[in-house]
């Protein structure tokens, strides 16, 4: 009869044990996504129409909405060609700034549309480096430039090139 | 009478065998128990739960924002907001119980957090293993931290994404 006792204790035991060898405990996960960044080009970046003369210089549009037109050297606008400078439209989170990222000097070239020559495109300005987002999430940057132009050498036409303007939220 | 005495002698002896196997039984599997019940309950407590903070999507790519261990995201920065509306943390948990003991963690090795767009898989980055194999409990105190991957579909619906997930301690 004694060994009889011995199970029941032992058997109350082993029904305590999962009591105090097991713990659990609920975590959440969490992500909030925001609208991606979208920007369009509203206006291209354009010098218009200009002689190089003798020899050579620049020409710049300013980075602002009028994108006013300056010359240096015998570089001369002789009018026409709609001039402008570049906008672009952004779109994303309301209240957010934004930074805007210009080429690089050295990086852009425009090239004859039939001949090889090129000009390089350097200088690049931006209204407003980084720029805050409106209520609706919306903001315009203008984007300027200076072209600089050989001597009287070059190739007359119609001179195009492309350019990487990058938008990120800050 | 002299056979009658015989069988019920036979009876009881037979008897008597068959209860002493069972005890044999139970006092093996008993005695184990018995080391068990003394030793500190093992628990788990969690510390932060794991928060990506306010992310990016591509407009045109599937991308995939990293956040490691420490709750720092890793990931190019034009995917996340610097200046998150509500704090970054990888998850973490402090696991408590006898030291030197071994155990396991269970977590499962992927969520889904759901929200306005497509749901999101959340991959998990463990300090430790959680897929139950043996651990030991070192020093009586253990930490837990949770880092992860978060695969954002192509310009991903803005909105708060959640999900929730168990992790589970035990004592092998």
């Amino acid at each position: 009869m004694k060994k009889l006792i011995v199970p029941i204790i032992l058997g109350l035991l082993v029904i305590g044990f999962p009591l105090t060898g097991f713990a659990q405990v609920e975590a959440t996960a969490t992500a909030e996504l925001v609208e991606a960044l979208s920007a369009s080009e509203e206006d291209q970046l354009n010098f218009g129409k200009f002689i190089a003369g003798e020899s050579g210089g620049t020409i710049t549009v300013a980075g602002t909405a009028a994108g006013a037109i300056t010359t240096t050297g015998t570089v001369a606008t002789i009018g026409g060609g709609a001039p402008s400078s570049a906008s672009f439209d952004i779109s994303g989170l309301a209240s957010q700034t934004v930074k805007v990222t210009l080429p690089a000097n050295g990086s852009v070239n425009l090239s004859h549309s039939t001949s090889a020559d090129v000009m390089n495109v350097a200088s690049f300005t931006v209204s407003a480096s980084t720029v805050t987002l409106s209520s609706t999430g919306d903001a315009t940057v203008y984007v300027g430039a200076t072209l600089t132009v050989p001597n009287s050498g070059i190739d007359v036409g119609v001179y195009s090139g492309t350019y990487q303007v990058t938008f990120a939220y800050q | 009478m002299k056979t009658t005495v015989l069988k019920f002698f036979t009876l009881s002896v037979a008897i008597f065998a068959f209860t002493n196997i069972s005890f044999g039984q139970d006092t093996s599997t008993g005695t184990a128990s018995a080391g068990a019940n003394i030793i500190t309950p093992i628990s788990i407590v969690k510390v932060t739960d794991i928060n990506f903070g306010d992310l990016v999507p591509s407009l045109s790519t599937a991308v995939t924002v990293v956040m490691d261990q420490s709750g720092t995201i890793t990931s190019d920065a034009q995917y996340f907001l610097a200046n998150s509306s509500t704090p970054r943390t990888a998850a973490s948990f402090t696991i408590t119980g006898e030291a030197g003991h071994t155990y396991k963690i269970n977590c499962p090795e992927t969520i889904d957090l759901e929200g306005p767009g497509d749901d999101m898989t959340l991959t998990f980055n463990p300090s430790l293993a959680i897929d139950g194999s043996s651990l030991t409990l070192t020093g009586g105190t253990q930490t837990l931290n949770l880092g992860g991957s978060l695969a954002l579909a192509a310009n991903q619906t803005a909105g708060a994404y959640t999900g929730t997930f168990d992790v589970t301690v035990a004592y092998e």
